[in-house]
């Protein structure tokens, strides 16, 4: 007997309804579970103040500012390599065994676990270059970990330009860098810019490589120097939830918020920034 | 001013031009016409080299601008800033009305603040299109409607004071009357211009040029005086062609 058509679409409606709704329930579910616990933390003094007792008294403003130095330093770093690569490789050379080379090799780079990284990191930048745990060493490995996002993202920006526009700017007696930055780059911009706000919220919400390289002390003042060690976000609710006593749990939840927030907020903040840039050209 | 001697070229394996020789001469305007495939727009396309951007193209022979080979040592910058050319979509790039056609200016440092507006309103006034879009200069100019937008490539392109207009098919995309007000605009071009136009449409050719030639597989049959060739053609293949029996 044949299942009537109209039966099995209905069906595959009402399923992929359901598979859609978990998807979304379960993201805002976990949101809304670590703002619910954390947000009662979240005072101006909380934001504010320095933490005290290991954390389990006062804020976390000297996380949340190293966190921002960590992050800031690393796209700082990440973006001018992955970009000039992805300009290289789009429009600087034909396929070749050497693109391929490249590109596998940006590749195998995303697939290496991050506490590799970590490892690297702690034995090149902290102990054979010296840095120690500082901010200089996690933002330098959270680069490398930022670089394939980036250079993949930034590619498919740069291959989405028209290749109609690269003809005209020649036409037009253009040299290629004259091209590539008045017509190739402004067109991949909003790209660029994903790419780049994307490898930023990883590198927020990254534990292990950072313990390794920029260290776990919870500074008691505002880290001055790229030599500072500090303690991000992620890493100060990872030891707090996991080794603090069970007073610090509330600081625990706030600090998750405010990383769950600051995600939000460069997540979205870059969406509408995306938008305004594109309905100015549509 | 400009001519082929000879002219092969090769895409990969396929023979696309086959000892093409012509003469363009100035302040004129010469239509290439021909079938589909025939060789026209690559024939278009040497004359500023935009073939080198395909992969696999190889050319053999010369062609002559103002007398020196610029298959030769030639800076390909110079030659496309005085050899432009204008494309078969209208393509404006997604800025605005006044950026497009400053592009090109900016590119050559030929002007800066004053000096640029003053060309950029130039170049709108050569194409008519000044009194279209004077106070809409800050739009996008994918805004404008394509015949606008074709008249705005066709400034962009101005603005960098060439010698010569290639134009490949720029009718195509366009409505009949916007096509008839793009070739009153060619005939004013002429003037100060030398225009090589690419067209499958044998009409516009006849209106608009004053040389044509015919092209068929990749070689160049016949060449001459526009009215001759459409009223006395020598070859039998143009004869053929342009009385509707061939393509």
């Amino acid at each position: 007997m044949r299942i009537p058509p109209r039966a099995v679409h209905l069906t595959m409606l009402g399923f992929l309804w359901v598979v859609t709704l978990s998807a979304v329930a379960t993201l805002a579910g976990i949101v809304g579970w670590v703002l619910w616990r954390g947000l009662p933390s979240v005072t101006p003094r909380f934001l504010f103040s320095m933490p005290e007792a290991a954390g389990a008294e006062g804020g976390i403003a000297s996380v949340i500012l190293g966190t921002l130095f960590i992050i800031i330093s690393a796209v700082l770093v990440a973006t001018p390599l992955g970009v000039g690569t992805a300009i290289y490789l789009v429009e600087y050379t034909r396929e070749s065994w050497v693109t391929r080379v490249i590109r596998y090799g940006s590749d195998c780079l995303a697939g290496i676990p991050s506490i590799i990284f970590g490892l690297f990191g702690y034995v090149f930048f902290v102990l054979f270059l010296g840095f120690r745990w500082s901010i200089l060493s996690g933002a330098l490995t959270l680069a490398l970990m930022s670089l394939p996002t980036i250079i993949r993202t930034s590619e498919v920006a740069l291959r989405s330009v028209p290749q109609s526009f690269r003809e005209v700017s020649y036409a037009l007696g253009a040299t290629r860098w004259q091209m590539v930055l008045r017509v190739v780059i402004p067109g991949a911009l909003p790209g660029i810019v994903t790419g780049i706000v994307l490898a930023l919220g990883r590198s927020m919400s990254e534990t292990a490589a950072v313990i390794f390289t920029a260290g776990t002390v919870l500074p008691d003042r505002v880290p001055s120097s790229p030599g500072d060690s500090v303690r991000t976000l992620a890493v100060h609710f990872y030891i707090l939830a996991t080794e603090g006593a069970t007073d610090a749990q509330p600081r625990a939840f706030g600090t998750a918020a405010i990383l769950v927030l600051a995600i939000l907020v460069i997540n979205v903040s870059a969406y509408t920034l995306m938008h305004r840039f594109l309905a100015r050209y549509r | 001013m400009l001519a082929s001697r000879d002219l092969q070229l090769w895409y990969g394996d396929f023979h696309a031009l086959k000892g093409v020789s012509m003469t363009i001469e100035p302040h004129s305007i010469t239509a290439i016409i021909g079938p589909s495939g025939c060789g026209k727009s690559t024939m278009l396309r040497c004359f500023n080299r935009m073939n080198d951007l395909v992969e696999g193209c190889r050319v053999e022979g010369e062609v002559l601008f103002e007398g020196r080979n610029i298959y030769g040592r030639y800076d390909l910058t110079e030659l496309r800033k005085r050899v432009g050319m204008v494309f078969q979509r209208p393509n404006p790039f997604p800025l605005s009305v006044f950026e497009n056609v400053a592009y090109g200016a900016r590119i050559h440092g030929l002007a800066g603040g004053e000096r640029l507006r003053e060309s950029v309103k130039k170049a709108l006034i050569a194409t008519q299109l000044w009194t279209d879009v004077a106070d809409r200069l800050s739009t996008p100019a994918l805004d404008l409607s394509a015949e606008q937008q074709q008249r705005l490539c066709i400034s962009r392109l101005l603005a960098v004071a060439p010698d010569v207009l290639l134009m490949d098919e720029p009718c195509s995309a366009l409505d009949p009357l916007a096509t008839q007000h793009i070739e009153e605009l060619m005939l004013e071009l002429k003037k100060d211009y030398t225009i090589v136009i690419v067209t499958h449409n044998m009409q516009q050719a006849a209106r608009v040029s004053d040389f044509t030639g015919f092209m068929l597989l990749g070689e160049l049959v016949e060449f001459g005086e526009t009215d001759t060739l459409f009223t006395a053609p020598r070859d039998r293949r143009t004869e053929d062609y342009i009385t509707g029996r061939y393509g």
